[in-house]
């Protein structure tokens, strides 16, 4: 397998060197930048120019990418596999920007990895495939051997070569998922700092949600705990990280009604309110699928939702999936569900949306213009669908599309100028990337 | 000689000693080597544990590699590690302690492959042994061990772990105190030991709880254990899995019958966070027994190619040259034989018939090329012994394990099995440098590995069988057919008792 | 839980009063029991224990519809006490729990607000002033150690069935409803309660110092100058007034 990297940083400071030794399968390795000499030969990677990644066959390659603002060129370059290597944002760049175009980023890869693990655990309620690139683990889990030189593994490092190795040939039956092995890992590694550190609410809390994930009934303990500890301590701004979690964690052992229960304690907005009606309406109607996937998104587990609604073949699902999608950037996915459910929808081309409202639509593609009832533009989850459409347009080179369905935004005045604002910001911040490079 | 020197002296003298042992010019300070047995769990790592095993232990190290469950893939290991045995799985025993009967040197050491040797490390853990003739047993610092033995740690490389073990080497060299148990994943010690309290007791389940038992009964038996605070070895871990209930049960059953046997109640058993509990005072106890070490009747048996061929096209439909090759195959006793059939293709033209993983068809295209591979299957297939067997003559069952026993233990490099067959026989030339190239029948012999044996032609009096030249270097034996004692002169002279 | 029936009620709430009484004759008891009678749809009273005639007492007022006596006096032991107290409490499938002591009286203001105050489906608790009077009825302390009306004290709860109701475990000082409901919103009114636990002559509160001494030695439960403020022969009192139409809710 080859190998190309689009980093965030020049080669001297690319903080994941350890990580090319260890590829697995590995082939041809490139480097999107300058390299000098030295430090091809020491590394066995090769460079190469903005005009040569052009040229690219993509499809023989595995990117690792760790900047958003490669997005475009990864696109472009149709590669085998994308690996996003998710960073915080870094000092200078504008934060919202990159958080939004690394999300978009890491809904578009194969496998996403992180050193963050704040990122990690955002990713894992966003996807199913997230490699954490870190750990507390005190001991070697495995090795490679290159050549004469012999390298022991650390336990991410032996799963980040297992991850990488099932992107292209999938794990033998029987093999235990390695997602659940660092979930694991991590959920050990913090019920033992429990131990060690009684009275600290984030550790108890943080174990939690590795339990949560395991699906281990030990989950609401912790929880419970961490949530005593922050009632103590006086940390009162807790109803929907602690209190609304026990839902979730109810819902992963079937107790529904329960889980309704505590989410209702929890519904203050006019949309929270609404949501625990039609949950209540759900559980009510034995629907329990869709009050299950409802019960996730409203805890943020948006994989979770996601898994339960793409299996359901009953219409109230598709609003209910379509919102998930867009709340997670799947948004090629979100778009690709409204084309679908255009001419098998129900009458007259609508879709229900699921605050009551209806969302007529055409089986057209986005390149084209869409069919929007009077003035109304739906919005999911605050981001309007012309929005969505620009910035794949965008995002896959077509500029003037874009441009189009920018313009289309509700309220073309000020909202548009903002995205074109965003899009200038865009463009700027992938010149100083490629400019680093040189 | 006055205090200050004698104290100059030993100085000297210690600082010599140290010198010699970090240059590594020390040898071992045994005369017959040691035995290693490897239980092997891990197929991604027991590889690279072997390759260090065969550069770091010095030469006269003997290998026994133990399959510890089914699914292990021996044939890479065996075709990779040519001068180790190895043991397959049988449900029911427990390989280790078969290897262990095998065990011919004063001293053995017993490793998991997840462990990671540096060069020295067995010199190091043999100088308690000769420090204190009660000592009998000793293990190195590692992740597995109990107490202050146990240290976790991890090297990204090689270079970093040996960099590590020199230097706690240097800081506490000739450093060990003893131990009330060791249960780690390298253990050495003495054959004497093992002969007087056997083997280990596999009811215990988990590995670490029957290393723990022995070391147990060894005390019991006034033996010391002891650990080296110079020596570390790196085991690797595995990641956890999701774990079959099933398996969890069995260890949990291992441990209730550990605290039973020693009379513990109760007690917290977690050797992986290293909490391991032990009697208090084991000379109370009654001595517990020990575990008689087994030979099966088939030992450990390097691995044999059995090349296959026809003289003539065969005049058989499919299913019977399917039949004959199950009835080759079926008959013959010896337990580890890998089949090769070397056919020429353009000659029969008969269709592919299924074979067992690890065996082969090999077609060429010509006489000539078939003639060719016959000659080169040793480099072909790494095994300890290649036996040539015609897909027309006739073979009785033991005739592979005899010429196969004859290979390995006699000093010949190819043998030939007389046999009462129409077939030209070798005569016995008593002393008498013969006028013509030996020519001897293909489809009685043998050779050992390595070696190309000679040039293979077809016999020009028949037409039909082939016939191998030896090459002049080689040293032949001959053994008769079923029951015959015979000792016959050697082709280069000289007398092969076989 | 009924199907159908919301978990915030904006009408029809019933309001159940919860107390914990201990040898309350000749105190303020008979009163308070009348006053909530006037605006208070049930009275839930846990009885540590008294030994004169406390029970008969509450057991005279019609709105108090459970009361239950314990064996042996569980003062030392007051998270037991809360808890129990809370149980009997819960029992009853309240909507919102006033949480009063034996010696604390709503200001008029209050009591008339009281059925707007939980007739709503916005917050779940509310906190009131709570002022200390010393000496008599007609002032309250106010210094240093003696300002609990500069802060908001939770005494008014909406019950939640499913919801995570957490109490510490301590031995004294155990707040009066489970902390839980910090999490969730609150109205803080001006409204105005008066505690008359301090209301007694110095005597009394002399006695009350020795209690506490007795008890908390070391002062690991409260603070010792407070408790040393007790005996402060010349305390800084405010004159009461009362107040009208103000603290109410927006």
């Amino acid at each position: 397998m080859n190998y190309l990297i689009l980093s965030h940083v020049p080669w001297e400071d690319y903080p994941y060197k350890r990580l090319l030794d260890l590829l697995p399968e590995r082939a041809e390795v490139c480097f999107a930048g300058g390299m000098t000499s030295d430090q091809q030969a020491g590394s066995g990677v090769r460079p190469v120019s903005l005009a040569e990644l052009k040229t690219l066959d993509g499809k023989g390659y595995t990117i690792l990418v760790s900047s958003p603002y490669w997005l475009q060129d990864v696109l472009a370059l149709k590669p085998g596999y994308i690996v996003a290597l998710l960073e915080p944002c870094p000092e200078g760049e504008d934060n919202t920007m990159w958080d939004k175009y690394s999300a978009l980023l890491a809904a578009r890869a194969d496998l996403v990895g992180t050193a963050s693990e704040r990122l990690y655990l955002e990713q894992n309620l966003y996807r199913p495939k997230v490699v954490y690139l870190g750990g507390d683990h005190p001991l070697s889990c495995g090795l490679i051997r290159r050549g004469d030189r012999l390298f022991f593994l650390t336990d991410y490092e032996a799963i980040w070569t297992r991850a990488l190795t099932e992107l292209w040939q999938p794990a033998s039956p029987g093999a235990g998922g390695w997602l659940f092995t660092q979930h694991r890992l991590r959920a050990d590694f913090y019920v033992s700092m429990c131990g060690k550190l009684p009275a600290q609410p984030t550790v108890h809390y943080l174990a939690a949600t590795y339990l949560y994930l395991l699906g281990d009934e030990a989950a609401g303990r912790y929880l419970a705990r961490s949530f005593e500890l922050m009632l103590l301590h006086d940390y009162t701004d807790c109803l929907h990280s602690h209190y609304r979690f026990f839902s979730a964690i109810e819902a992963k052992k079937g107790n529904l009604e329960l889980a309704v229960a505590q989410y209702e304690i929890t519904a203050f907005t006019e949309e929270e309110r609404k949501t625990a009606v039609r949950m209540r309406q759900w559980l009510d109607n034995g629907q329990f699928e869709l009050l299950q996937a409802e019960i996730y998104r409203v805890n943020e587990d948006i994989a979770e939702a996601v898994r339960i609604l793409e299996d359901l073949s009953c219409p109230e699902a598709q609003p209910l999936l379509l919102q998930n999608y867009i709340t997670s950037f799947q948004w090629d996915k979100a778009l690709q569900l409204l084309r679908e459910s255009g001419p098998s929808g129900s009458e007259a081309g609508n879709i229900p949306l699921p605050d009551g409202a209806v969302l007529p639509i055409s089986a057209t593609p986005p390149a084209s213009a869409v069919l929007l009832a009077g003035t109304e533009i739906p919005v999911y989850g605050g981001i309007q669908l012309p929005v969505i459409e620009g910035t794949l347009h965008l995002l896959h080179g077509r500029r003037h599309a874009a441009i189009r369905s920018f313009l289309r935004a509700a309220g073309a005045g000020g909202e548009a100028r903002t995205l074109f604002a965003e899009m200038a910001d865009l463009e700027e911040a992938v010149g100083r990337l490629k400019g680093e490079d040189r | 000689m006055s205090d200050s020197k004698h104290s100059v002296r030993n100085e000297r003298l210690a600082g010599r000693y140290s010198y010699l042992e970090r240059e590594g010019l020390l040898p071992l300070p045994v005369q017959d080597g040691i035995t290693v047995v490897v239980e092997l769990r891990y197929a991604a790592w027991a590889g690279e544990c072997l390759n260090l095993l065969q550069q770091h232990s010095g030469a006269s190290i003997s290998l026994i590699g133990v399959a510890m469950d089914t699914d292990f893939p021996l044939k890479p290991l065996a075709e990779a590690f040519p001068g180790a045995t190895f043991i397959p799985y049988e449900p029911g025993k427990y390989g280790v302690n078969e290897a262990l009967a095998y065990a011919g040197t004063s001293f053995v050491a017993l490793i998991e492959d997840s462990v990671m040797v540096t060069p020295g490390w067995v010199g190091n853990l043999l100088w308690p042994f000769v420090d204190d003739p009660s000592v009998q047993a000793v293990a190195p610092r590692s992740s597995t061990e109990l107490g202050e033995a146990r240290e976790q740690l991890h090297f990204g490389t090689e270079q970093e772990l040996s960099a590590y073990v020199t230097h706690s080497l240097g800081r506490r060299q000739g450093e060990w105190h003893e131990a009330a148990v060791l249960c780690g994943s390298c253990l050495v010690f003495t054959r004497e030991l093992l002969q007087r309290i056997g083997g280990f007791d596999s009811t215990l389940v988990k590995r670490q709880l029957m290393v723990a038992d022995w070391c147990l009964r060894a005390r019991q038996r006034g033996a010391r254990l002891v650990l080296s605070d110079a020596m570390y070895v790196h085991s690797l871990q595995p990641l956890p899995e999701a774990h079959a209930k099933a398996e969890h049960d069995a260890m949990q059953d291992g441990v209730q019958a550990y605290l039973a046997k020693w009379g513990l109640d109760h007690s917290a058993v977690n050797v992986e966070e290293g909490i391991l509990p032990i009697p208090s005072d084991v000379s109370v106890l009654p001595p517990r027994p020990g575990i008689a070490l087994e030979k099966t009747a088939a030992a450990p048996v390097p691995l044999v190619t059995a090349v296959v061929y026809s003289e003539r096209p065969l005049m058989l439909t499919p299913e019977e040259s399917c039949e004959s090759q199950k009835r080759l195959q079926g008959q013959q006793s010896y337990g580890n034989i890998r089949w090769v059939w070397i056919r020429d293709s353009r000659r029969d033209a008969l269709p592919e018939f299924p074979v067992r993983e690890q065996d082969a068809v090999i077609a060429v295209q010509g006489e000539d090329s078939w003639l060719h591979a016959l000659e080169n299957v040793a480099a072909l297939y790494g095994s300890e012994i290649v036996v040539y067997l015609s897909a027309s003559a006739d073979y009785d069952s033991h005739y592979v394990k005899r010429i196969a026993e004859a290979v390995l233990h006699g000093s010949a490099d190819l043998v030939v099995s007389r046999a009462a067959s129409a077939m030209e026989e070798p005569a016995p030339h008593q002393g008498l440098s013969p006028l013509l190239p030996l020519k001897l029948p293909l489809e009685r012999i043998a050779h050992r590995s390595g070696i190309v044996p000679g040039r293979i032609t077809r016999q020009k009096v028949s037409g039909h069988g082939l016939q191998l030249e030896p090459q002049p270097s080689l040293a032949i034996g001959y053994i008769g057919g079923p029951p015959e004692a015979n000792i016959l002169p050697r082709r280069s002279g000289g007398e092969v008792r076989l | 839980m009924n199907k159908g029936r919301p978990l915030r009620k904006t009408s029809g709430n019933r309001l159940t009063a919860m107390m914990q009484v201990r040898n309350e004759s000749g105190r303020y008891l008979e009163q308070v029991l009348e006053e909530l009678s006037g605006f208070v749809d049930d009275i839930v009273i846990v009885d540590d224990a008294s030994t004169d005639g406390t029970a008969r007492l509450c057991e005279s007022f019609a709105k108090v519809t459970k009361l239950v006596t314990l064996e042996g006096s569980r003062f030392n032991r007051e998270w037991g006490l809360r808890r129990t107290l809370w149980e009997l409490a819960v029992s009853t499938a309240p909507d919102w729990l006033l949480s009063v002591d034996a010696d604390e009286f709503y200001e008029e203001e209050a009591k008339r607000e009281m059925r707007r105050l939980i007739d709503q489906d916005v917050y779940d608790w509310v906190a009131f002033r709570l002022y200390d009077f010393w000496g008599g009825t007609t002032h309250y302390r106010e210094d240093e150690h003696w300002n609990i009306h500069t802060k908001h004290t939770r005494t008014l709860v909406r019950y939640l069935p499913q919801f995570y109701y957490f109490t510490p475990q301590m031995d004294h000082h155990v707040p009066r409803l489970p902390l839980s409901y910090a999490i969730l919103p609150g109205f803080l009114t001006e409204l105005r309660v008066k505690h008359y636990g301090w209301a007694q002559p110095p005597e009394a509160l002399r006695e009350k110092y020795d209690r506490y001494m007795e008890l908390d030695p070391e002062g690991k439960w409260g603070s010792l100058e407070q408790y040393a403020s007790i005996l402060d022969e010349n305390p800084r009192l405010v004159e009461w007034q009362e107040r009208r139409g103000l603290g109410r809710p927006e």
